[in-house]
């Protein structure tokens, strides 16, 4: 079966609640973001909930709206990658290799969602805390980019235990850190090219589907549902 | 149905193979379901592979059940357990974090005793012994813990027994309110469940439910469905509030209302309800008896609240038509002069829109199957009851004070003297696992394992509408020299010659989880007592989907009747209100330990590291003040100094500062940052409950001139571009 | 009309060889301020090296900063050496001969400085070598050709790489003289460089023709790497950046800054070395009229491009613009990059009295230099920081200590190269000086007598 790794993140749902982001820290050794990363604005989310304002006091509103990779799949971060550090995988994941990158960080100022981070300084836990670390995540050194996954160890993990089974992985056999934390299920994760599975046929039956900067043609495997809003304005309609 | 469906539906969604090690390993007869150290459990290393194992956090959550990754003895990675039906395989940020507690490098690492201005270690042995010779010796000890339940609760009620100790209990003044009117409006000291996934429409005035109130994560999984679930219409959700708290942007109308006002804005409600015909006016005044609802019309209460007649009215209409609907208050509502009156009131709006027990309404939960094995959690002492406590400490009639998992020098009002009575006890003996205010005044420290290091029976409250026992076993082997609350509480009754029950909290729960099988109900359905208990512990409990609490009160039994709110502070002199508000990282204090949680931004403001005071824009530019810009909030008990936050969303006259930051201590991630508003919090209780009213207190602000820099995420620019904005809305789909 | 006496040959080898043996107490002093410069220099990169970029003012999402604009900057710079060269010598203009020496020069020096810049903002320089070299053979792990990081490098090596061939062409009579006439450790390198010159004609001729093929050669290079630098920024999706008009208005805005340091640089010599018989008054004279016209050309495109912005009306496109033009500090940065790079300089070199009066020249040939550096800046920083529609993270830069010691040190050790150099070589070409005066004529045209060269070819 042909594999493309996408999510549907249902604005609707999400609450803000950042479940998302702490999960995404366990599973994948983020380093802890300290008040001085902060301060040098250097912080490491490969998940974010942005929080927007609009209109004013009384009548303001904030939405949330969570954000990781697009992996995109004509992703104008791995072209202008000099060293094939940055790949599409054959499953449509926007890949880093860490070893390889050499830290230019191009593919981060031409990422127009801003969802690669990089490592200004070494990470370092206190020791205790390496004992949470996560065996099948590489820590990543200073001086290299880093990125949403889409939990590739969770995605080879489960492939190579359906394969020692000889069968396929099914669908929501196993899911990223951050849909699986997500207390309202705003996140799902799947297999777009499989038509039976459930992202895709989010992705098929909604018709409150956008995608972040779409007109840019390159192809997010992200596919957000819009907020539902009784005040939305026409314009907002519109779009 | 529908929910087991669910829950099939999760179970495969979790990583990989989710083994539970209850029905793995075999052969190990006495230690079979405790260890997966690698010491005692070989088979668990050399493959190098992980384990998932069932346990649950009593105090996270509401008592949330978990699945543990272990890889070689050390947790990894936590998720909701799939299995457990208050969170169904979900989790939120203060559960992910969860881990940080064991591997904390502030941890406490083993008993020590005061030695001058610090602390020096002392053997585990010695400190037993010299813990029993205080208790055997004190003529008025006192044990202090968290709201505890299940297992734990009758240990340190046998233990307390033995020792002559009263027991007492200290949490969050909002919640013994909240308790309080549980009992008064339908009869239960238990938290209700929202079934929000088969609910029209939720009000919630000021309760922050999918973040920080009683159940979030159980909430929030309703919400999803609530929000967007299969086959239904999208419930609505209207939020009346002083502070667009986290919750109240996800609602589709947030009303900024008067601070204290909530009561009154439900009665008016009430009232618009017979006016529109939701409900007859027979029905209402018995509901409200006592209040004579005709005071209330809209028009008349409207100025007063801060909310507009049309705004009443929506609330009425969407309460009564969009149903089944849910009201609900919580948070600074609570925490007002009037909080009783101010919750009582809207949950007695459920009788009015025939809500209460029924499909889509609010749950009633009965607790415990079976009190005597299980007793239900025990709430807190008020504030009230503290003065009393805090009046005999000073005069020294407390001789031993022993504390576990409470921090009431870091949760109390400065106004309370608690520290000052902490120090006039002659021994404090703290069993915290870290070192919190309450614990930095002890004499002796027995510290306590984490969470995930724990055996524990608990008894989640609220639960979910049906009855709920949770296993809590530790999944990984002690990381520091720690010993379980307990285990000690055992060996001191020991050691004082007297022992209880129980041998081991490990016995204590295994023994009480057997005894469970009698019960002759729910799941697991095994007949056979450790085989029963064995699959308890692996699919993380007990429940019993049936246990539903039947037949509701028809009303409730008495009405707190109508009163306004008091504040501290004359209007004249302190032009704001002080609206301290929990957050989703640090709740109320608890979590600032966790780096991840430090670092974790805000929903609204995406601070971290850090607290602020929240001002209206146009407030802030009168004051001549900016982000980051420091002032001094100053009520008539005292004064702290915080930066400035701009926030779009704050009222005029509202000065809305986090709780949880502002430690003295508490570990290197905590200490130090940011002020605690309660310090400054006027000793003004709430009339009914003697419930410390920390909502109720005016102050002045003041700029400093000075401006800090602010931490936090957001990078400059708090607003949205209108043209392809990030977030896009659409009206109705 | 000649604007010094004749010189006889002779005197015009002592006097150009001069800066070789003496040693004037201002040559000491620069290299001691230069020096400690330069340690700062790097102690700072040892600094970065050590602690990693999380020592300089970079963030998310402003990824760029100082380092990638100082390099833009040297590549524009580098331009001088071939526009003056190059493009003077096919076109055998005679005022040309005392400027190309120092022009060449500064283009391999600069070139150098700027390569060095994106080696030493990457994260692991210590791993750059995949970068640009296709070592792995093993793996098959190439580098990835379709970026232009990869164009970059290729670019800047064969800009170096030719004109290097070039300079050294230019150098091989004079390293004869040299040879001639030195002795001890000088002799043997002057031997060597020297490649056996005897000066016959058809030396003469072979060095004539390689002149001028490789000036020819190294024209489109030199069009190309500019160009490719400004593909950098034009091949990425960010908006202002994403511009076709860069490669043009890069190029031309490189020989604008370029030139102008070619001035400074010729004011210099003249100061240090005494050099009023060659690098004279109608020199400056003639490249003044050569910028007022690259000046008015870049200016233009300068507006173009903020016009094709404009024209596009992309918000995205527009919400930039608009802050580079409105918005502190950008707004005050173009007003800084305007007055400087032409308000001030263009109109004085309009007047001829300006265009010869040294002073004036060094001055407003530095002020341009600020200018353009300002420029690059303005042009690269305000697309980072507001990336897109996400304002959420829409963030701003302000470089850190170890930045700004990088920048200046790259000034140092340019001057510092061409300071040694100086001492090595001689900075100006003594066969061309020589060649000018043998071949020169004063001929009638018109009213005026021109100085020029006429070959038999
Ligand atoms: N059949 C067969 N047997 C062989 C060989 C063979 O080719 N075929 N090769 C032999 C040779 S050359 C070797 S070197 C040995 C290798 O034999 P082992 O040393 O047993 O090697 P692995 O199984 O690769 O890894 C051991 C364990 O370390 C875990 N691990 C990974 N990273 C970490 C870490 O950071 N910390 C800790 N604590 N554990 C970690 C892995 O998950 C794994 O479970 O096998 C020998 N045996
Ligand atoms: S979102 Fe950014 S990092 Fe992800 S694939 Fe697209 S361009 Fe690359
Ligand atoms: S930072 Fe790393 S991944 Fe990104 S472009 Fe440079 S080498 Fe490639
Ligand atoms: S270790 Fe990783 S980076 Fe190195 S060659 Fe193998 S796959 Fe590539
Ligand atoms: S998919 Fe995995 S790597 Fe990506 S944001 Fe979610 S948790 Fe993080
Ligand atoms: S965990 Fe889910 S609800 Fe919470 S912020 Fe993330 S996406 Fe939103």
């Amino acid at each position: 079966m042909s594999v493309r790794w996408g999510m549907v993140i249902d604005l609707d749902r999400c609450t803000g609640c950042q479940a998302c982001v702490v999960a995404c820290q366990a599973e994948n050794n983020i380093p802890i973001n300290t008040e001085d990363i902060f301060h040098q604005r250097r912080a490491i989310e490969w998940i974010r909930v942005e929080r927007y304002w609009e209109g004013e006091y009384p009548n303001v509103k904030a939405r949330y709206i969570p954000i990781p990779c697009m992996h995109c799949a004509q992703a104008p971060c791995e072209s202008v990658c000099p060293v094939y550090a940055t790949y599409q995988t054959t499953q449509g994941i926007n890949m880093q290799i860490y070893n390889r990158c050499i830290g230019t960080r191009y593919c981060a100022v031409n990422c127009p969602w801003h969802v690669r981070f990089f490592n200004y300084w070494e990470p370092r836990w206190p020791d205790s805390l390496h004992h949470q670390l996560n065996p099948n995540v590489t820590v990543r050194s200073r001086g290299v980019m880093e990125k949403c996954t889409f939990c590739i160890q969770r995605i080879i993990r489960t492939e190579q235990a359906a394969s020692a089974d000889g069968r396929e992985v099914e669908d929501g056999e196993f899911t990223t850190a951050c849909a699986q934390a997500c207390p309202t299920d705003a996140i799902v994760f799947g297999n777009l090219a499989n038509s039976e599975s459930r992202v895709a046929q989010m992705a098929a039956d909604t018709d409150r589907g956008y995608q972040l900067l779409d007109t840019l043609g390159t192809d997010p495997a992200v596919l957000y549902l819009k907020k539902i809003d009784p005040d939305a304005s026409e314009q907002a309609e519109s779009h | 149905m529908r929910r087991r469906d669910f829950l099939k539906l999760l179970a495969v969604s979790t990583t990989g193979a989710v083994l539970f090690t209850g029905c793995k390993l075999g052969g190990y007869a006495e230690t079979e379901f405790q260890k997966q150290s690698p010491v005692d459990h070989p088979a668990d290393i050399p493959f190098g592979r992980d384990n998932w194992y069932a346990t649950a956090l009593p105090a996270v959550g509401g008592g949330i059940g978990v699945i543990v990754r272990i890889f070689e003895g050390r947790a990894k990675k936590i998720e909701g357990n799939p299995d457990f039906p208050l969170n169904t395989g979900k989790s939120g940020p203060r559960a992910q974090a969860i881990v940080q507690e064991v591997y904390h490098p502030d941890r406490i690492e083993g008993p020590m005793r005061r030695n001058g201005g610090g602390f020096e270690r002392i053997s585990w042995s010695d400190a037993i012994t010299e813990v029993a010779g205080l208790v055997s010796n004190a003529t008025s000890p006192m044990l202090v813990t968290e709201p505890v339940s299940g297992a734990i609760a009758r240990v340190a009620g046998e233990f307390a027994e033995l020792a002559g100790a009263e027991h007492v209990v200290y949490e969050p003044d909002e919640f013994v309110v909240l308790r309080q009117a549980m009992q008064a409006v339908f009869g239960t000291e238990r938290f209700p469940m929202l079934d929000l996934a088969n609910a029209g429409s939720i009000v919630s005035f000021g309760a922050d439910f999918l973040h920080n109130w009683i159940s979030p994560v159980q909430f929030s999984v309703g919400y999803g469905e609530f929000r967007q679930g299969a086959d239904r219409e999208r419930g609505t959700y209207l939020h009346v509030s002083p502070r667009l708290s986290d919750s109240a942007a996800s609602a589709d109308h947030w009303y900024p209302n008067s601070p204290g006002t909530e009561g009154m804005i439900a009665l008016a409600v009430a009232n618009a309800m017979i006016e529109e015909g939701v409900v007859s006016e027979e029905r209402a005044s018995e509901v409200y008896s006592g209040v004579t609802l005709g005071d209330y019309a809209p028009s008349a209460v409207a100025e007063a609240t801060g909310l507009s007649e049309d705004q009443i009215r929506e609330i009425a209409r969407e309460l009564g038509q969009n149903t089944p609907s849910i009201a609900i208050a919580g948070g600074s509502a609570a925490a007002h002069t009037n909080g009783l009156f101010n919750l009582a009131a809207v949950f007695a709006l459920n009788y009015l829109t025939e809500s209460v027990n029924t499909e889509g309404g609010l749950l009633l939960n009965t607790g415990s199957p079976d009190t005597e094995v299980l007793p239900n959690r025990i709430g807190g002492s008020s504030y009230s009851d503290w003065d009393g406590y805090i009046e005999s400490m000073i005069a020294g009639d407390v001789d031993l004070l022993m504390v576990h998992r409470a921090n009431p020098a870091f949760g109390m009002p400065s106004a309370s003297r608690i520290s000052e009575a902490l120090d006039q006890v002659s021994t404090v003996v703290s069993f915290s696992s870290f070192m919190d205010e309450t614990t930095s005044q002890a004499d002796l420290i027995l510290p306590d394992h984490t969470t995930l290091e724990q055996w524990g029976l608990d008894v989640p409250d609220p639960a979910p509408g049906f009855q709920l026992v949770s296993v809590q076993q530790p999944v990984v082997e002690p990381f520091v020299g720690t010993r379980q609350f307990g285990d000690v509480l055992m060996a001191i009754a020991e050691e004082a010659g007297s022992s209880l029950t129980w041998s081991s909290m490990q016995s204590a729960v295994q023994e009480m989880g057997m005894s469970l099988a009698s019960v002759g109900r729910g799941l697991p359905d095994a007949t056979e007592e450790r085989e029963f208990f064995l699959e308890m512990q692996t699919q993380g409990g007990w429940w019993d989907e049936e246990s539903t609490a039947g037949d509701a009160p028809s009303a409730p039994e008495e009405m707190p009747s109508p009163a306004e709110p008091q504040f501290t502070g004359d209007e004249s002199e302190y032009d704001f209100y002080l609206l301290p508000f929990v957050t989703n990282s640090w709740e109320y204090g608890e979590t600032a330990n966790l780096p991840w949680l430090q670092g974790l931004p805000d929903p609204i403001t995406t601070a971290v590291w850090t607290s602020w005071v929240e001002l209206n824009p146009n407030t802030a530019d009168d004051l001549g003040v900016a982000l980051g810009d420091l002032v001094r909030v100053e009520s008539p008990s005292g004064s702290i100094e915080v930066p400035v936050y701009v926030n779009p969303a704050a009222p005029p006259n509202v000065a809305a500062i986090p709780i949880g930051q502002g430690h003295t201590g508490y570990t290197r991630y905590a200490e130090d940052r940011g002020a605690n508003p309660i310090e400054i919090v006027a000793a003004q209780t709430e009339s009914g409950t003697g419930a410390l009213a920390w909502a109720a207190t005016r102050v002045r602000i003041e700029p400093l001139n000075e401006r800090v820099r602010f931490p936090r995420f957001e990078r400059q620019l708090p607003f949205q571009i209108e043209e392809n904005p990030i977030v896009k809305v659409t009206r109705e789909a | 009309m000649q604007e010094r006496h004749s010189l006889r040959g002779e005197a015009i080898t002592k006097e150009l060889l001069r800066p070789l043996t003496q040693t004037p107490m201002v040559f000491w002093i620069a290299v001691i301020i230069l020096g400690g410069v330069l340690s700062a220099f790097a102690f700072a990169v040892g600094w970065m090296f050590y602690w990693g970029l999380g020592t300089t003012g970079l963030n998310t999402p402003i990824f760029w900063g100082f380092m990638i604009t100082n390099f833009v900057f040297w590549i524009g710079i580098s331009h001088a050496g071939v526009m003056i060269s190059a493009i003077l010598r096919l076109t055998q203009a005679e005022w040309r001969r005392p400027v190309t020496r120092a022009a060449e020069v500064m283009t391999i020096f600069s070139l150098m400085t700027a390569m060095l810049f994106p080696f030493l903002h990457t994260g692991r320089p210590w791993r750059t070598v995949y970068w640009v070299f296709p070592y792995d053979f093993e793996r098959g792990v190439w580098p990835d050709p379709r970026g232009p990081l990869v164009w970059d490098p290729a670019a800047v090596f064969t800009y170096l790489t030719g004109s290097t061939l070039f300079l050294y062409t230019t150098l091989i009579p004079d390293m004869a003289l040299l040879r001639d006439r030195s002795t001890g450790w000088r002799k043997t390198l002057y031997t060597i460089l020297a490649l056996g010159w005897r000066g016959n004609e058809r030396q003469w001729k072979l060095q004539l023709v390689a002149g001028i093929l490789l000036s020819a050669l190294i024209l489109p290079v030199f069009v190309s790497v500019h160009s490719i630098v400004s593909w950098d920024f034009a091949v990425s999706l960010i908006p202002v950046w994403h511009a076709s008009i860069f490669a043009p208005y890069f190029v031309i805005g490189a020989v604008h800054s370029g030139v102008s340091a070619v001035i400074t640089l010729m004011a210099l010599m003249r100061w240090l070395f005494g050099f009023h018989n060659y690098l004279r008054e109608e020199h400056f004279d003639a490249i003044g009229r050569l910028l007022v016209v690259v000046a008015t050309g870049w200016i233009w495109f300068f507006l173009l491009d903020i016009i094709f912005a404009m024209f596009t009306r992309d918000p995205r496109e527009l919400e930039v613009m608009y802050m580079r033009i409105f918005e502190w500090p950008y707004a005050m940065l173009l007003a800084f990059v305007f007055v400087f790079a032409y308000i001030i300089p263009v109109p004085v070199w309009m007047f001829r009295k300006y265009r010869r009066n040294i002073k004036v020249m060094f001055w407003t040939s530095l002020m341009v230099n600020v200018g353009m550096w300002a420029e690059r800046y303005w042009l690269i920083l305000p697309g980072l920081e507001r990336k897109f529609e996400f304002t959420f993270m829409w963030s701003w830069y302000r470089p850190s200590i170890v930045e700004l010691t990088l920048v200046f040190g790259s000034f140092a050790l340019v001057t510092f190269l061409l300071l040694m150099f100086s001492k090595i070589f001689p900075p100006v070409a003594v066969w061309e000086e020589k060649e000018g005066v043998n071949f020169a004529q004063d001929i009638q045209v018109g009213k005026r007598t021109v100085h020029a060269t006429i070959r038999e070819e």
